[in-house]
């Protein structure tokens, strides 16, 4: 017996031994290697922007024709190109193209236009710095009131637009523009708050090449107050816009380009809420009801499978805006509104963290009725940082701003010329800028935290918001791995 | 007139049976005239026999030469006769007399033979006369049997054996004596065969009786003297006769058909459990095959006269059979006294419990089968990380199977998966849709698990219930679960025949309670399938291939006399693994990289060692029963089976070592995506190992232990063990779909269906980087993946031209700015072009510069990702010019089809049972 018990002891010792082990850090044994990628150095696709073209009326002139869809007045297109731009080329869609010449270019156009710069060395990097266009349009009739602005698109086969209304009074148009030399071929999802919307007419839209479609939104999904537009093409890339139109009674109180929003991200930042006229706003909201839609808010979407808890920080830019904080839980595949409350006038940025990756924009109301009743409203698009040196267009009308935010947790060391420009800056982490610019070409150039900016515009209280995003084709050094 | 006599006793060795045999000689009731001793031992005699005349011969000198020196100054004629004895033959004291007699009595005698009995037993005969077989195999008539004048008639017969032989030495001078061109078992068939060609008879004289120890047959003569062993001896007789007593025109066919009917013949002997006679075979095959040219010079010629002979005296099938059942008796009476003798038969008189059936172990596996209701397979493949579909019919996973090309990337050189073998079998279930068997597999598989396990048990005890709990602990280990509802297919089937792995080899190794094969033939079946269990663990799982080696060598050393079976277990395996075992070593140079597991690589995430023997859900408190056999196992140390007990910790132990380092180690996996390009080893079927063996030690404990003690175990495990895992198993998540057997979209499928040979390039856009697989249009199956690939691929990358031209290709694509990249397509055969993972960060871009692309036109989101044709017409490949038959294959092939007729029991190998009792019966006889 003795035996066994010695036996049942050591095996038990064995046993302590094996535990006491386990709590060691052991080395990871490496066996075979990976691949060491292939660097091939290939010249990208020449850079094309799309700009939308002029607003788009519904009803005709009179507002009663049905079916009919015509664009009103004309855009002034902005374009700015690289110096070792090649060529540029530019048409109307649907038109033959034509040369053009840098770097700057200035226009009006009837139509959605495309312009194109080619780098034949391929050497250059595609971005802003090579190519950047805008377009804005003051709108004046009675049905259509308001400042429009966008930066001109790089076409893609996928993007999200955030924002609309199609509430009584509240008008949403999607416009997509096909610049390809092939029909493509149109899937849309609509996430409102009770989540993804079954409805007929979003799926297999044709768009054919050199073409642009306009979709109601308000006629497939009337009376939705929040929701988020997934746009998906097959066949060739498309360019597009929400364009949201409001009216208040019989007058027309604000028109908007909603651009696309920067790609899901667990980190989204907001630049350019600049928040004017709050106490008129308050006094329109309390003196008549039709002014209830004054209240900035914040849209998220969350595109995902999980729950989002987000928090959003809007920040002010010094001590006198103090923001605000707001928190909630997004439902899988839903889009929701939360107003942004109790803000001062300032200038603010709208910093968001989620638990999951999502999609936000922010709608800002511009109000003023010191002379007469003038509202009006624009979709902030959640824009991405970026490093490097950057170009932006801006417009000779009104008063610009250009908004610029640091999401990033350094602090961003960058320069800035041009618009009336020319400063080393610093900007530290989760802080914010308003820069006064004046018209012209303006290029920031940023160390490589990198920094997200919009350019505000404000004409006779009228606003729009053309973001600052960087489009460029793939191509320079590919890391390919054949498998 | 009388007769004359000459005796001629050729020595090869000296000894107690040439004493023997010259005493029995100068007793003869009717002496030899002359004696003449011929010895070819190679030692000198040093003393004289009488008046026996002696001729001192080289060692090297052959029996037709030692008597053609001895009748070199013989006087020929029709009354002189030669008397040749060997020096193991020694004839009864009657027998020259007898033989006389029956010559006196019996017209144109040639040759006459007495009747051969064994010098240890008189009344057993061993040879009288000599025939072949329809096939033309050498036979003796009777052999092995009791003398009870059964058969004293018999005179004329085709042959007769030299050994006694009494020859006319007129005729044997005519003949030129015993041929040198035969081998020496074929000579006297030879020699008789030619005595009858003269027209002289060849008879045996049944009452004539010589006492011949066989010392060749028996191999107790150097093999020099027989030209090799007894059994190659008699190989290379049989095929002397067929080439020289066959017609011409056969035997230039047989000759030429030779090397197919030695496989042939080898495979049948491996199906008669007779692998020890495979060398033989294989010898015999190549001599005759050889040394042709001397089997035709020594044709007679008589081709007429030789048909008529054998018309007249060739065995017919029923003596053929009779001959067979009775060799086969003796081979067993023979083995049944060595088992007798270790003391084996006890084992039988043990109680080893009862059967599967009466133990009613089906209502266990049929509600284990209820619990996996939800794996039921409801569509024909099975679809997850960790599994794909095969291909859609059992010729395509035979092509893959041990084949050294693969149609994956550029077109691969190199070994197949050894694990494309158990896919083999595992689809052979259900050829007419290989993989459905994956799900049908996943859901019997506890079912299938518990029947082993329950098997292994009857090694250790005979109790219904411990046998129960055992087979039940097994089926539903926590680890085993997992594997199975991750759908986890190699780890699955090596947990599956584990149990019966252990099973087969204890009993090839005669371990265990439930007894061990006793006959040569039934150790051979349990080798034969123990070697194909093994195969398919290592295959499975190449870790615990490497972990049961190390117990199979103990169990080895433990049973040494059975050394020379268990060595044959691992020959499969090697057989399978070796192609890529070199290939790995050459690629990686690293020899962990052999543990490489095969199937689709998953990620296994790596924690510290205390981790691993938690459960994947560590909060699932119902999946820690196994925790509680644990416990119990400790148990075991104290019963009466504590050194056994105590080895087996040893062993449990060593597996949980061998898992933490196998977890710890990473193998590249560049094909892999993200998390995927390293992937970590996966303990789960060394923890299954580790279950099995827990098992093995609670079932000791409970069967040592008291009865009161053993009752109180028994209600722990069923509680606390068995029933909660029971009900974790029951509730756990299944981890994979069912889906149609197909890996590619509908419209690749079409142009598959069609035989079109065209490629799919697969693009993935992943962290900054772009990879790109070139696929058949018919997708890449489960048996398509390659570790050989997989680890050669950083190479191939580097410095493979095709691979940098697809490299451009790709970058053409991704830019979408190359003017040639239509015609880089057609040339490169690509059709179509997939992005799988459409919806991920990076893809993007990808996708708007695919769309961008004149040479691409979309055909929309596919549950594959998105997919792109190209709109160019696209020339079809060249089929390949790659046999799927290798050499390789064909020796892997042949192993395994070696193996599966060694395991197939014949009637021979399952008749031992019923006869178990008759062998003893016979001796009591014998010995009364």
């Amino acid at each position: 017996m003795i035996r066994r018990i010695l036996a049942l002891i050591g095996v038990l010792g064995l046993l302590a031994a094996g535990v006491w082990a386990s709590t060691l850090t052991l080395p990871k044994l490496y066996v075979g290697g990976l691949v060491d990628s292939n660097q091939i150095d290939v010249k990208p696709r020449d850079l094309a922007l799309v700009c939308p073209g002029p607003v788009v009326r519904a009803g005709g002139a009179s507002g009663t024709e049905l079916g009919v869809l015509d664009r009103v007045g004309l855009a002034k297109v902005q374009g700015r190109f690289g110096s070792s731009v090649d060529s540029i080329s530019g048409r109307q869609v649907g038109s033959e193209p034509t040369n053009l010449n840098g770097p700057s270019i200035g226009f009006d156009t009837s139509k959605p236009y495309v312009f194109v710069a080619a780098d034949e060395s391929g050497q250059m990097a595609q971005g802003s710095a090579m190519a950047t266009a805008s377009q804005l349009q003051l709108v004046n009739n009675a049905r259509i009131k308001g400042l429009v602005g966008a930066a001109c698109q790089k076409p893609s086969s996928e993007f999200w637009l955030v924002g609309g209304d199609t509430t009584t009074g509240r008008e949403s148009l999607l416009l997509l523009t096909n610049p390809s030399k092939v029909d493509a071929t149109v899937n849309l999802q609509v996430l409102s708050t009770e989540g993804e919307l079954k409805i007929s007419g979003l799926t297999a839209i044709s768009v054919p090449h050199e073409d642009t479609v306009i979709i109601p939104i308000s006629a497939l999904a009337p009376k939705l107050s929040t929701f988020a537009v997934h746009v998906q093409s097959t066949g060739g890339a498309l360019a597009g816009w929400l364009q949201q139109k409001a009216v208040r009674g019989t007058s027309a109180a604000g028109v908007d380009f909603i651009a696309p929003v920067a790609d899901a991200s667990k980190n989204l930042v907001i630049p350019g809420f600049l928040v004017r006229g709050v106490k008129d706003a308050a006094a329109l909201k309390k003196a008549n009801p039709d002014f209830a839609d004054l209240t900035n808010v914040l849209r998220v979407t969350n595109p995902g499978d999980e729950p989002a808890e987000i928090t959003a920080q809007v920040t002010g830019s010094d001590s006198k805006t103090f923001g605000t904080v707001l928190q909630a839980t997004i439902e899988p595949r839903s889009t929701i509104d939360l107003d942004i409350k109790g803000l001062a006038d300032g200038d603010y940025a709208i910093f968001i963290e989620s638990s999951a990756k999502i999609f936000a924009s922010a709608k800002l109301n511009r109000t003023n009725k010191t002379a007469s009743v003038v509202t009006d409203f624009v979709w902030l698009p959640s824009v991405s940082a970026e490093a490097g040196s950057r170009v932006i267009n801006v417009p000779a009308a009104g008063i610009s701003k250009l908004a610029i935010a640091n999401p990033t947790e350094k602090t961003v060391e960058y320069s800035i010329n041009g618009g009336g420009l020319a400063a080393n800056l610093k900007l530290a982490p989760g802080a914010l800028v308003s820069l006064l610019v004046t018209g012209g070409a303006v290029s920031i150039t940023a160390s490589d935290a990198g920094l997200a900016a919009t350019l505000i515009v404000d004409v006779d209280s009228t606003i729009a918001a053309i973001p600052m995003v960087e489009y460029r084709n793939l191509g320079g050094l590919i890391s390919v791995v054949i498998r | 007139m009388s007769s004359q006599v000459t005796a001629v006793v050729v020595c090869h060795d000296t000894g107690d049976y040439l004493t023997q045999t010259l005493q029995a000689l100068s007793h003869q009731t009717r002496p030899a005239d002359r004696v003449i001793l011929v010895n070819t031992s190679g030692i000198p005699l040093g003393h004289s026999f009488g008046s026996t005349q002696t001729l001192e011969l080289d060692s090297k000198t052959t029996l037709p030469e030692a008597l053609a020196a001895a009748t070199q100054t013989l006087i020929s004629s029709d009354t002189h006769w030669l008397w040749i004895l060997h020096d193991d033959s020694a004839p009864e004291p009657q027998c020259l007399a007898v033989l006389l007699e029956t010559l006196e009595t019996t017209a144109l005698v040639g040759a006459i033979a007495p009747k051969q009995v064994d010098p240890e037993q008189p009344r057993v005969i061993r040879q009288l006369g000599l025939t072949l077989t329809p096939l033309g195999e050498p036979l003796s008539i009777v052999s092995g049997e009791l003398d009870q004048s059964q058969h004293d008639t018999m005179s004329d017969v085709m042959a007769v054996s030299t050994a006694g032989l009494l020859v006319r030495t007129d005729i044997y001078e005519q003949l030129g004596g015993l041929s040198p061109k035969a081998p020496p078992l074929a000579a006297d068939y030879d020699l008789s065969l030619r005595v009858r060609l003269a027209g002289l008879r060849v008879m045996v004289a049944p009452a004539a009786r010589i006492r011949h120890a066989q010392l060749s047959l028996e191999g107790k003569r150097s093999r020099t003297w027989l030209g090799g062993s007894p059994k190659t001896a008699v190989r290379k007789a049989a095929v002397h006769l067929r080439l020289a007593f066959s017609p011409l025109w056969f035997a230039l066919i047989y000759w030429m058909l030779l090397p197919l009917v030695t496989v042939a013949r080898t495979f049948w002997r491996l199906f008669q459990k007779r692998p020890d006679r495979i060398p033989a075979e294989l010898l015999g095959g190549l001599w005759g095959f050889f040394t042709v040219a001397a089997r035709l010079s020594a044709r007679a010629g008589n081709s007429r006269g030789i048909r008529a002979i054998r018309k007249s005296f060739d065995a017919p099938w029923s003596t053929v059979r009779a001959a067979g059942r009775s060799q086969a008796d003796l081979e067993q009476q023979q083995e049944l006294q060595q088992a007798f003798a270790r003391g084996e038969h006890e084992l039988e008189a043990a109680n080893v419990g009862k059967s599967f059936t009466a133990d009613r172990g089906w209502l266990w596996a049929a509600l284990l089968l209820a619990l996996s209701y939800a794996n039921f397979p409801t569509a024909v493949a099975v679809v997850s990380n960790s599994v794909s579909p095969l291909a859609d019919n059992w010729w395509q996973v035979f092509l893959r199977a041990g084949s050294s090309w693969q149609p994956i990337g550029q077109g691969f050189a190199g070994p197949a998966d050894p694990f494309n073998w158990a896919l083999l079998a595992l689809s052979s279930l259900t050829p007419w849709a290989p993989s459905l068997s994956v799900g049908v597999l996943l859901f019997v598989a506890p079912a299938l698990a518990f029947s082993g396990a329950w098997r292994t048990a009857t090694l250790i005890t005979p109790k219904t219930w411990i046998r129960t709990a055992f087979g039940l602990g097994y089926a539903l280990w926590p680890w085993f679960i997992q594997a199975r509802n991750d759908a986890s297919l190699p780890t699955v089937i090596a947990a599956v025949t584990l149990p019966w792995l252990v099973f087969t080899i204890a009993r090839a190794a005669g371990l265990g309670r439930s007894g061990s094969a006793r006959s040569m033939r039934q150790t051979w079946s349990w080798v034969g399938v123990s070697g194909l269990l093994f195969a398919l663990v290592g295959v499975s799982s190449p870790v615990l291939a490497a972990t049961a080696l190390i117990a199979l060598a103990v169990v080895a050393l433990t049973r040494i006399k059975r050394f020379g079976y268990l060595l044959w277990i691992g020959l499969p395996f090697s057989a399978l693994y070796t192609p890529l075992a070199f290939n790995l070593m050459l690629t990686t140079a690293n020899p962990l990289a052999l543990l490489t597991e095969p199937g689709v690589p998953t990620s296994a995430a790596v924690t510290d060692p205390s981790g691993l023997l938690l459960p994947v859900h560590p909060l699932d408190f119902m999946q820690y029963g196994y925790a509680v056999f644990g416990l119990v196992a400790l148990f075991a140390l104290l019963t009466k089976r504590w050194v056994l007990a105590s080895v087996m910790w040893a062993f449990a132990l060593l597996v949980v070592a061998i898992a933490v380092v196998h977890w710890q180690t990473l193998f590249a996996n560049p094909g892999g995506l993200g998390d995927l390009e390293w992937v970590a080893g996966s303990p789960s079927t060394l923890l299954i190992a580790l279950g099995l063996v827990l098992l093995g030690l609670v079932a000791i404990a409970a069967e040592y232990a008291k009865p009161s003690l053993r009752m109180f175990i028994g209600l722990v495990v069923m509680l606390a063990a068995v029933a909660p895992m029971a009900l974790s198993a029951a509730t756990a998540a299944r981890n994979y779909n069912f889906a149609d057997d197909r890996v590619v979209p509908w419209l690749l499928e079409a142009d598959a269906q069609i035989g079109k040979n065209v490629k799919v390039l697969l693009l993935d856009a992943r962290s900054g980087e772009y990879s790109a697989k070139v696929l058949p249009v018919s997708g890449l199956q489960l048996e398509d993946n390659s570790i050989a690939y997989r680890y050669s691929l950083a190479e191939l990358n580097r410095s493979d031209p095709a691979y940098k031209s697809m490299a451009d290709l790709v970058a053409a694509l991704v830019s979408a700015n190359d003017d040639t990249l239509a015609e880089s397509l057609t040339e490169s055969h690509i059709a179509y072009v997939l992005v799988p993972s459409a919806a991920s960060e990076g893809a993007a871009d990808l996708i708007n510069s695919l769309d961008s692309l004149t040479e691409l036109s979309s055909a929309g989101s596919t549950e594959f990702g998105r997919l792109w044709r190209v709109t160019a017409p696209v020339d079809e490949a060249l089929a390949e010019d790659k046999s799927p038959w290798s050499t390789t294959k064909l020796v892997q092939l042949s192993i395994l089809v070696g193996f599966i007729l060694l395991a197939v029991p014949t009637n021979g190998s399952r008749s031992r049972k019923s006869k178990t009792a008759e062998i003893f019966i016979e001796n009591d006889g014998d010995n009364s």
